[in-house]
């Protein structure tokens, strides 16, 4: 894992306050935890709310980053694993078993109605998942980390993430049986 | 590899070899070719949630937000350009400011001690603990 992180160069230049390298992490990095966010926490608004607080943690990490300690974008996937967890626990506090909003205001009635419906299946399917099940899956398959890296961002062991997994799938498969026939 | 570890990783990480532990990659790869009837119907659920799942894309980031980030981001640049010359000279001036205050204030202070000098008389013990000749005469 060490000596080989393809975002070490790239920070290193962020640091030393390239305009450049700073539109470059966005373009690279913005679509990955944006889609982390909004799959974590069902919500659109917040997910945006999240990133930009993960962008403004890495302007302020970047000058002092040290080469070959962790992986950057494992790094990254932990703060924003960590700011979704803030904003899940402040809205359990606040609307207790309340289910989130997966109604799309904008959706039109007849332009891929099918998909738009699979597609929201699986947003609710993976609302209804535990957290942590949750972050499992997003990290593992919508992120592509490896077992290693998405154990990393978890704080869990790889045998941790792998029970996770398979417990995540086995509910995802009871949740979905209808749309998957 | 034995069947179990072989259906402990594809219910764990799914159909797609390339999401499996890349340690173990090779043999659940032969494995799988090695035993096509054991591993076939393990693999074909597992795609069935993988296809599901791949339903699930996000709206991509807009340009507001984007813009949001961009100027989130410190202006090092400006600061780091004038880094040895100017931020140097910024400091020389600085120690040069400073090195006159000290005089000044030296030189007030050096005044005000200077003027009221050999006027303090008797004064001097009243102002101290020990020196009280009053307190000295009645013990």
């Amino acid at each position: 894992m060490q000596g080989c992180d393809p975002d070490e160069d790239l920070v290193a230049r962020v640091a030393s306050g390239e305009r450049g390298a700073v539109r470059a992490m966005v373009a690279r990095k913005l679509p990955r935890i944006l889609g982390m966010a909004s799959r974590i926490l069902s919500d659109r608004h917040e997910a945006e709310d999240v990133v930009q607080e993960a962008f403004i943690r890495i302007w302020r990490q970047a000058p002092s980053w040290r080469r070959g300690q962790a992986k950057f974008d494992t790094w990254l996937h932990r703060v924003v694993l960590n700011l979704c967890t803030d904003r899940l626990r402040k809205r359990r506090e606040h609307y207790v078993a309340e289910l989130p909003e997966t109604e799309d205001p904008g959706g039109r009635p007849d332009a891929g109605v099918l998909e738009t419906s699979r597609r929201k299946s699986i947003e609710a399917a993976l609302a209804a998942l535990p957290q942590r099940q949750r972050e499992a899956i997003v990290l593992q398959y919508f992120q592509d980390l490896s077992n290693i890296e998405a154990a990393a961002a978890m704080e869990i062991s790889v045998e941790a993430l792998e029970s996770l997994l398979s417990r995540t799938r086995r509910r995802l498969r009871e949740i979905l049986s209808d749309e998957m026939g | 590899m034995i069947p179990e570890r072989f259906t402990e990783i594809v219910d764990a990480y799914g159909a797609d070899p390339q999401r499996w532990p890349e340690a173990e990659r090779a043999e659940a790869l032969a494995f799988a070719s090695a035993h096509p009837d054991a591993a076939g119907p393990i693999l074909a659920s597992a795609a069935l949630l993988d296809r599901q799942l791949s339903l699930y894309t996000t709206e991509p980031a807009g340009a507001r937000l984007e813009r949001l980030i961009l100027e989130s981001a410190p202006r090092r640049i400006a600061s780091r350009g004038r880094t040895w010359w100017s931020r140097g000279m910024w400091h020389g001036a600085g120690f040069a400011a400073a090195g006159l205050a000290g005089v000044v204030v030296g030189a007030i202070v050096m005044t005000q001690i200077q003027l009221p000098g050999g006027d303090h008389g008797d004064d001097i013990y009243a102002m101290t603990a020990f020196g009280d000749p009053v307190d000295l005469g009645e013990q």
